[in-house]
């Protein structure tokens, strides 16, 4: 089922129950034919009008069937009005687009006298659908996602599945191997059979470097999956065959746009990715952004991945496991019988290659299944559901608080409303009037709610994820996001509109004229409703408020631990060198050279060198075998983590040196070995004597041993959150680094050092890949980027929703006490005093908190302990979290009952029973 | 002008002449419907489902039109329900024609369509 129909079925929850029931299956199957037919197939132009005729029929139509019976009761007598000529005609009560145009005008006029509300009014809704709809935009890009191929319904997913594999992952990626000997062997169940894998490129123009995704994938990954060039061709058959055969590749339409300014003549053109040249041999469509939902900007055959990765297995060998494979089934082959082959075929490649392939099976699940990973697909969903759940109550807070306003507003109106019912105004009219007003309302709020989505996933997307790379997630507002924000507002404005509407409307004409308007009913029934509502508001900002309170604790916690560095300003440039054709000898000087020209930069106090830094996204662990008398060491030794520095680096990142000495030029390849280990390893293995002198072999058993030369002060390595770590240095003299930080300490800001240092950079060799290159500010930020967001986006729908929830108890306990003019007039006129019905109404309000609260409370305690993993020493009963929330719900409330309270108890008795 | 009052006359809305007016070609379905009322007025009137079947229902609960069987082998179950004339329908349909046809005959006489007149 689309997702189009979808909505449509639920919307059609608008109709009767009569009439839904019996022509559900005729309004689908007429809304299924209507959608193919060719008016509307003009792309978006045509959705937009589709829509907008099947809406706008189903609201008409809605609103006189559900008000048909009271139609007919208001308007018996009435002459009936005449329609607009040529205008095809309508139910009669709905006559004429004159009279919305009437209604509209009305609206504003309305919302213009009373800006403040409307002001309000729309804020609130913004918020509300706002979030929703940006959160949704999120669960559209990666579910409602629309694989750009053809016939995506005959695709299948092929994983490979290891029994031997114990990361948990039953549904892998596959070798290159095993893919070849798979195709070879299927061909009667598969029409086609492609692999494609996502790798990282460097692009080069000029001195400007930047990293791109890309996907290498087999030479018939296009022409399987269906997908035709805007220009030129995609890959042939030859281009499979060769290993390492001329360079070509397909580029994105965006990047065409974007890099090569769109024309023509790129067809031929080389660019340059990671140091070799590229032959441009076409533009992928439109849109097309390859397989994972991520920018994809260049696609290359896979047979050139040893070009472009020189240490890669990715070809020759069945233990690489990187590739991810997609097969089209043949016409009347059933996924069931391709599994069937599949398994026949994986067994007989497992009997050929036992070493590798005893293990594994291949394993088959049809691409309409999967979004983005069979495993994975469950936790996203349940995340990015729950995230819409909460959105959700925060809208129906939002709701629930305008409800009340409009409800308040009514009382003000009531006589307006009366007058206009005594001239004769039908009562569908004017619930239709009043209908207007609060879907006006909602529209504005959902206009106002897209711009803050636009925001919220502009601001989401410009905040730099803690990896290296550039992720283009590919969220935006497309068409299923504004239709899903139009729907969104269009309840929204129905759900709160259309009781205060029917309320208003309902009593009595002498009754309102008379103004004794709300005491013909009982009370006690609907403020009930009320206050269950403002009792669930207050219990879901309890929730998020605690939730918020941890992560803003977690986070003040984290910013507070000592890295073990002093290291603040600074700048960090990050160079692949492994892959940019320097032998060792030349690496070494190349880097002995940078550092000397950064050294004489501006500011720059000192330049040190690392393989990786702390706090950083690479970890390298080793064994090592202490010879030590004090600690059994046994045959594996002892697992530490490890980096490779150069003289400069601790006393560039300020970690220091508690005995012993820093690396310096003495430690040399033709030098006997040394290494630095941290604070923790020393006392680890010996104990009760200097580690200083000691011998440690790196590496393996067998390793010649190295000496401890010094010993540095213990610092955070992998995570702020971590227990005292071992970790030893090697010197970059002895051991040569592939991957390089090279990171300046600045007397000044570390932003005013990046253009420097990249001039540096690039003057030495204007073709050095450049990583990254980013303060050393930043990279302490992407530490805290995780704890932080957390904290930011959860904080916020927290303070909404106790903005909301505050708000909504004012106006419930505001509405009451107006409602209880006459009670309190006759308590104070039998005694009561001042004093006692300030305290009763006080007491009224309290109560719902207090229970909300409590409930709230109780939701978090239970639900928090699923965020242990997030929360950095902080337990999730936190006891002052908790007590903060409570004592801020109490203050809260007493602020919001306080008005209301005050002026029930300066009522005048005499007055309040007079003017009833 | 006089009209008579036919005991028969059920109040046929436009919409609900058109359908019962496409029902006299023989059974249909829904969209069907749609369809011919759109060829017939040249586009002029397109009914929205919810517009349509709320017609029916009209039709439906006056007699007019009922649910038709389905034995027909070329009929499609995916398009939904079929409808068809009841004998009430057809009658109402002959009333209408026959009322409309004194308003035109009215109209000629008296030269009121200039632009229409044919022989």
């Amino acid at each position: 089922m689309s997702i189009g129909e979808r909505i449509f079925t639920a919307l059609l929850l608008a109709y009767p129950g009569s009439f839904r029931r019996r022509y559900h299956k005729d309004l689908i199957a007429f809304f299924r034919a209507e959608r193919r037919n060719p008016l509307y197939a003009d792309g978006i132009p045509g959705s937009v009008r589709f829509w907008r005729n099947t809406l706008s029929d189903l609201a008409r139509v809605a609103a006189s069937e559900r008000l048909a019976p009271i139609a007919r009761h208001l308007q018996r007598g009435h002459a009936p009005r005449s329609t607009r000529s040529g205008q095809p005609s309508r139910p009669r009560a709905f006559a004429g687009v004159d009279t919305l145009t009437r209604d509209v005008r009305h609206t504003f006029r309305m919302l213009a006298r009373s800006p403040g509300f409307t002001a309000l009014a729309v804020l609130s809704l913004a918020l509300g659908i706002g979030a929703n709809t940006a959160i949704f935009s999120i669960y559209s890009s990666v579910f409602l996602r629309e694989l750009p191929v053809e016939d995506p319904g005959s695709l299948v997913e092929i994983y490979t599945q290891d029994s031997e594999d114990d990361s948990g992952l039953q549904y892998g990626p596959s070798s290159y191997a095993d893919f070849v000997d798979l195709r070879e062997q299927t061909r009667d169940v598969f029409d086609g059979m492609v692999l494609y894998g996502v790798t990282v490129v460097i692009h080069e123009v000029g001195d400007e470097s930047e990293l791109l995704f890309g996907e290498e994938v087999s030479a018939d990954y296009f022409d399987v999956l269906g997908v035709r060039p805007a220009l030129g061709r995609t890959f042939i058959p030859a281009e499979d065959g060769a290993i390492g055969a001329s360079p070509t590749l397909v580029v994105s339409h965006s990047f065409w746009l974007s890099r090569l300014g769109g024309v023509p003549d790129v067809l031929g053109r080389s660019i340059r990715l990671s140091g070799h040249d590229f032959k441009i041999v076409g533009v992928a469509p439109a849109g097309f952004g390859g397989m994972f939902p991520l920018q994809v900007e260049v696609w290359f055959p896979i047979t050139l991945d040893p070009l472009l990765h020189p240490a890669s297995t990715r070809l020759e060998s069945r233990g690489n496991m990187t590739s991810w494979i997609k097969a089209r089934l043949k016409q009347g082959v059933a996924a069931q019988q391709a599994r069937a082959a599949l398994t026949v075929v994986s067994a007989r490649i497992a009997e050929q290659n036992p070493e590798t392939n005893a293990t594994r099976k291949a394993a088959l699940v049809p691409t309409d299944q999967v979004s983005l990973h069979p495993q994975l697909d469950g936790v996203i969903r349940g995340f990015t559901v729950s995230l819409l759940a909460v959105a959700g109550l925060v809208l129906l807070t939002a709701c629930t608080n305008l409800a009340s306003m409009l409800m308040a507003r009514a009382l003000a109106r009531r006589r307006e409303i009366g007058i206009r019912l005594a001239l004769g105004a039908g009562r569908l009219r004017l619930v239709r009037q009043l209908l207007t007003e609060s879907i006006t309302l909602a529209l504005l709020g959902g206009l106002a709610g897209l711009g803050l989505a636009y925001w919220l996933i502009r601001t989401l997307l410009a905040v730099r994820p803690p990896i290296m790379v550039p992720i283009k997630v590919d969220i935006g507002i497309d068409d299923k996001v504004l239709l899903f924000a139009l729907v969104l507002s269009v309840l929204t404005g129905v759900v709160f509109g259309l009781l205060p509407a029917l309320r208003t409307t309902r009593h009595q004409l002498v009754v309102a004229l008379k103004d004794e308007y709300g005491l013909t009913e009982g009370r006690l029934r609907r403020v009930g409703l009320r206050s269950s509502l403002v009792v669930a508001q207050v219990a879901v900002s309890a929730v998020l408020l605690v939730c918020a309170g941890l992560f803003l604790r977690s986070l003040a916690n984290a910013s507070g631990v000592d890295p073990g560095f002093t290291l603040r300003e600074g700048v960090v440039a990050t160079l692949e060198l492994s892959e940019s054709g320097y032998g060792a000898q030349e690496r070494r000087a190349l880097l002995d050279e940078l550092r000397t020209r950064i050294a004489v930069l501006p500011g720059v106090e000192s330049v040190g060198l690392c393989d990786r830094l702390p706090l950083g996204q690479s970890l390298s662990v080793t064994e090592a075998y202490p010879e030590t008398p004090h600690v059994e060491i046994d045959e594996d030794g002892v697992d530490v983590d490890i980096a490779t520095v150069d003289t400069g680096y601790f006393r560039t990142l300020g970690i220091p040196i508690l005995f012993g000495r820093a690396f310096d030029d003495t430690d040399r390849a033709d030098s006997p070995p040394v290494v630095i280990v941290n604070r923790t390893f020393a006392t680890r293995f010996w104990p009760s004597e200097s580690a200083v002198g000691k011998l440690v072999r790196v590496h393996g058993s067998d390793a010649a041993p190295s000496m401890i030369v010094g010993v540095a002060a213990d610092g955070k390595y992998r995570s702020l959150g971590e227990r005292a770590r071992l970790f030893l240095y090697e010197p970059s003299g002895q051991r040569p680094v592939g991957l390089a930080h090279v990171v300046a300490a600045t007397s000044g800001s570390g932003e005013e050092l990046l253009q420097p240092v990249r001039q540096a950079i690039r003057g030495l060799d204007s073709h050095l890949p450049i990583l990254d290159l980013i303060t050393f500010s930043q990279h302490m930020d992407l530490m805290l980027f995780l704890p932080r967001a957390l904290a930011a986006v959860v904080a916020g729908l927290g303070l909404l929703a106790l903005i909301l929830g505050t708000t909504g108890l004012y106006g419930v306990i505001a509405y009451d006490v107006s409602r209880r003019t006459r009670e309190v007039g006759i308590r104070m006129s039998v005694g009561a005093q001042q004093s006692q019905v300030l305290r009763l109404v006080m007491w009224d309000g309290l109560k719902l908190v207090g229970t909300g609260t409590a409930v709230g409370l109780l939701i978090a305690f239970v639900c928090t302990r699923m965020l242990e993993s997030m929360l950095f020493n902080v337990s999730p009963a936190d006891p002052i979290t908790f007590i903060a929330v409570t004592v801020l719900f109490l203050a809260v409330s007493l602020a919001a009952t306080v008005k209301p309270a005050k002026r029930a108890s300066s009522i005048d008795p005499v007055e309040a029973l007079r003017c009833e | 002008m006089r009209r008579s009052k036919p005991q028969t006359n059920q109040q046929v809305t436009p919409i609900g002449f058109e359908i019962l007016l496409s029902l006299t070609r023989g059974p249909q379905h829904g969209y069907g419907i749609k369809l011919d009322i759109e060829e017939r007025t040249a586009g002029q009137l397109s009914l929205g489902s919810g517009t349509l079947y709320q017609a029916i229902q009209r039709l439906e609960r006056s007699g007019l039109i009922a649910e038709a069987e389905a034995d027909d082998e070329s009929r499609d179950a995916r398009r939904g329900r079929y409808y068809q004339l009841e004998p009430a329908g057809r009658a109402a349909v002959e009333i209408e024609l026959r009322r409309l046809h004194r308003v035109v005959e009215y109209a000629r006489s008296h030269s009121l369509l200039s632009d229409v007149e044919t022989s």
